[in-house]
């Protein structure tokens, strides 16, 4: 339901403060009266109150007092009006939207009719805190454990999975670990198992795949999948609250653990000792651990190096960047899980223009789906070289290594070959770094390939490099000056 | 001597998909009205419309009571990462000028977790940027693939046939009407970019009100 009070505070408003923030934090803003004197204004979350009670707080309340007779307190809150208190659950926020969704195609006819004059709200607040928080709310240990589980995305699963060159292994280790822990055997020599590769090459989608097949195989046991951040986030909480026991114990008691992007707990010296500890009682009493990782886990920085050890003890496998034939099939798997009929030269011609990971090769078929969508046309070779016209520019256009060597060797005045060379003064060798940094940044080569390029330097130089870049750049404004201005000049 | 001075001093026109002319730009729009497109990643110049047309989509959720929201990233003491806590509930998340965070780690770290939440929520996110997810200086790897995930969009210029239509259409909207020829002469003699175009096109409205004259070539010159 509209509220009419609202609408005229909305108007009086929008003549007191600028267009501009107007529209960021007011309109987001939803209006209940909870009673003749009560008035509460829903937003987002608490920095859009802290920004609305900081600014405006004082204008709301005061143009309210002004247009109406009752003196009514205003209140901001955490939380949204839901439209119906039909089409909601209040547990499954993911449900909830494709509800909402489907029930609202933007006909505007249909939308005030959809809210209820008692129209439930709940406050998202709650739900919020209850998932992070949810050692100290009343649900179960077994709901708990079935959040975790709802985490899991269904679709990610190993019939998705396209299996190639670069992913063998991986998956066919996947598929070992699955069997032994059906068969419930004790003798698992790929205990901790991690999964490391480059951003957007399947990591992701095969823990998925993991943790929902040993899910559906095994509906008893206590599997638990969650991102590294949420460990963290969880740890936060539990120590403000005083529930670290809780947590620890709660941690302490799954079956199979699935932890997705560990190189996130890296410089967190707290999580890390209690993920050590986590991981030591569940080794021991052998449950299965399963990670991944975006480098191989002895060179992320900032972990301990007696995590690192434990990481490695049980299998390590990689996951590389898929060949042309592989991109082929996950494109033409990708088509068909949409339903669109994506002819096999389309899909070929797409995964020879794209090459650097399975994102980007999404994002390209994408726009070749909703271009055809668009202009009602059959998807043929002819039809998505237009419609990824500005995307293959762009790659076409993306800096190669030669060409970061040569713009960073003008800059600083020396020549192509000192980047080459073995000298490791000041002057050459900064230089060199900030050019690794670049080509690490703008191009898709591996850390190995850049090394090569460099006059043949070792991987872990050039990972040194970047890093040794980054922390320059906040602590040095020349460096960042000259980084700036060299990206500048070769992407623009 | 006082000039009169008119009532709505600012009458802000608000974006929407109306006053709004597509040019090139018809498949973004099309594709930002189709809610099944969870991510669309729009960049381009300044001046191609990315930020009306952000906030074109999230007031019409508003005005459907969906929970959206419009937020242009800047980093300043007032804005945090924190901005970004506990948005992932809601129905559609619109980030303006993402460009402004990169290299920022904290923000780059911020987003890329938002970015998992929301998804996982299957809210939809529109970010906009003034370069390609590839050429941004964005440092962490994990963010810069995503930005690559989603439906890509290069906002385009207006054609100055274009341009020209939107001044009229503009006009129109705030209740008066401008000739081709006066259109032509503030694009050809006042300013090439659309922003300053429309901000000139609300002067202009109000000088006029104010001294009472209409809108033509000498008073533009007079007032230029």
């Amino acid at each position: 339901m509209k509220l009419e009070i609202w609408d005229k505070c909305h108007q009086a408003l929008e003549k007191e403060i600028s267009a501009e923030e107007y529209k960021i934090w007011i309109l987001p803003l939803q209006a209940k009266l909870i009673s003749d004197v009560n008035l509460i204004l829903f937003a987002p979350n608490n920095f859009v109150i802290d920004v609305v009670k900081k600014r405006f707080l004082s204008n709301i309340s005061h143009i309210i007092d002004k247009l109406s007779d009752n003196i009514i307190s205003v209140e901001l809150q955490v939380g949204s009006i839901k439209k119906s208190n039909t089409d909601v659950k209040l547990d499954h926020s993911s449900a909830r939207k494709k509800t909402l969704n489907t029930a609202s195609k933007f006909s505007s006819d249909s939308s005030e009719s959809k809210f209820n004059r008692s129209g439930t709200f709940t406050s998202v607040s709650q739900n919020v805190a209850s998932s992070i928080n949810s050692s100290k709310s009343s649900e179960s240990v077994d709901n708990r454990f079935k959040k975790y589980q709802s985490a899991l995305n269904k679709e990610m699963s190993f019939d998705t999975f396209v299996e190639g060159k670069c992913n063998m292994l991986a998956r066919a280790a996947s598929l070992q670990i699955v069997e032994t822990i059906s068969e419930g055997s004790s003798n698992n020599n790929y205990n901790p198992f991690l999964i490391y590769g480059g951003v957007g090459l399947g990591k992701t989608h095969l823990i998925h795949a993991l943790g929902n097949i040993i899910m559906s195989d095994n509906p008893d046991s206590k599997v638990i999948y969650l991102h590294s951040e949420r460990f963290v986030q969880e740890m936060i909480t539990a120590l403000q609250n005083k529930t670290i026991d809780q947590f620890k114990n709660f941690y302490r008691s799954v079956d199979v653990l699935l932890i997705d992007d560990i190189q996130f707990f890296s410089g967190k010296e707290r999580t890390q000792e209690e993920i050590f500890h986590t991981f030591n009682a569940l080794l021991e009493g052998q449950k299965q651990i399963i990670m991944t990782c975006d480098t191989y886990p002895k060179e992320v920085s900032g972990l301990e190096d007696r995590l690192k050890s434990r990481f490695g003890w049980g299998l390590t496998v990689s996951i590389d960047l898929p060949d042309t034939e592989t991109r082929v099939a996950i494109l033409l798997s990708k088509a068909a899980q949409a339903n669109i009929d994506l002819p096999q030269d389309v899909a070929f011609f797409i995964a020879q223009r794209i090459r650097s990971n399975v994102r980007e090769l999404e994002g390209a078929l994408r726009r070749v789906i909703a271009t055809a969508c668009f202009q009602g046309k059959k998807i043929s070779v002819e039809f998505a070289k237009l419609a990824l016209h500005d995307l293959i520019a762009l790659q076409d256009k993306q800096v190669s290594i030669e060409n970061i060597q040569k713009i960073v060797a003008e800059y600083y005045k020396i020549r192509v070959a000192d980047l080459h060379s073995k000298r490791r003064t000041r002057s050459v060798a900064r230089p060199r770094q900030i050019a690794m940094s670049l080509a690490k940044h703008l191009t898709s080569h591996s850390l190995p390939e850049i090394g090569d390029a460099f006059g043949g330097r070792d991987h872990t130089t050039v990972l040194y490099a970047c890093r040794k870049i980054q922390e320059l750049r906040s602590e040095e404004v020349i460096v960042e000056e000259d980084y700036t201005n060299l990206h500048r000049q070769l992407t623009s | 001597m006082k000039n009169q001075l008119p009532l709505s001093l600012q009458a802000a026109e608000h974006a929407s998909f109306d006053n709004f002319i597509a040019g090139e730009n018809q498949q973004l729009i099309f594709s930002l009205l189709n809610e099944n497109e969870q991510l669309i990643v729009v960049w381009g110049d300044e001046g191609t419309g990315k930020t009306h047309l952000l906030q074109a989509l999230s007031s019409q959720y508003q005005a459907n009571g969906l929970n959206a929201l419009y937020i242009p990233l800047q980093i300043d003491d007032d804005f945090s990462p924190e901005l970004l806590g506990g948005l992932e509930m809601m129905d559609l998340v619109c980030l303006d000028d993402i460009h402004t965070i990169s290299g920022h780690q904290e923000w780059e770290m911020a987003l890329f977790h938002f970015f998992n939440k929301i998804r996982e929520n299957n809210g939809r996110l529109i970010l906009a940027a003034n370069n390609s997810a590839l050429n941004l200086d964005i440092q962490l790897p994990d963010l810069k693939s995503r930005l690559s995930w989603g439906l890509t969009y290069q906002t385009q210029k207006l054609s100055d046939k274009d341009k020209i239509n939107l001044l009229k259409l503009r006009a129109h909207k705030r209740g008066f009407e401008m000739t081709d020829e006066v259109a032509n002469y503030l694009l050809k003699h006042a300013a090439r970019e659309l922003s300053a175009l429309i901000k000139l096109l609300e002067k202009l409205d109000y000088e006029s009100l104010a001294k009472q004259r209409k809108l033509t070539i000498p008073f533009i010159k007079s007032f230029l």
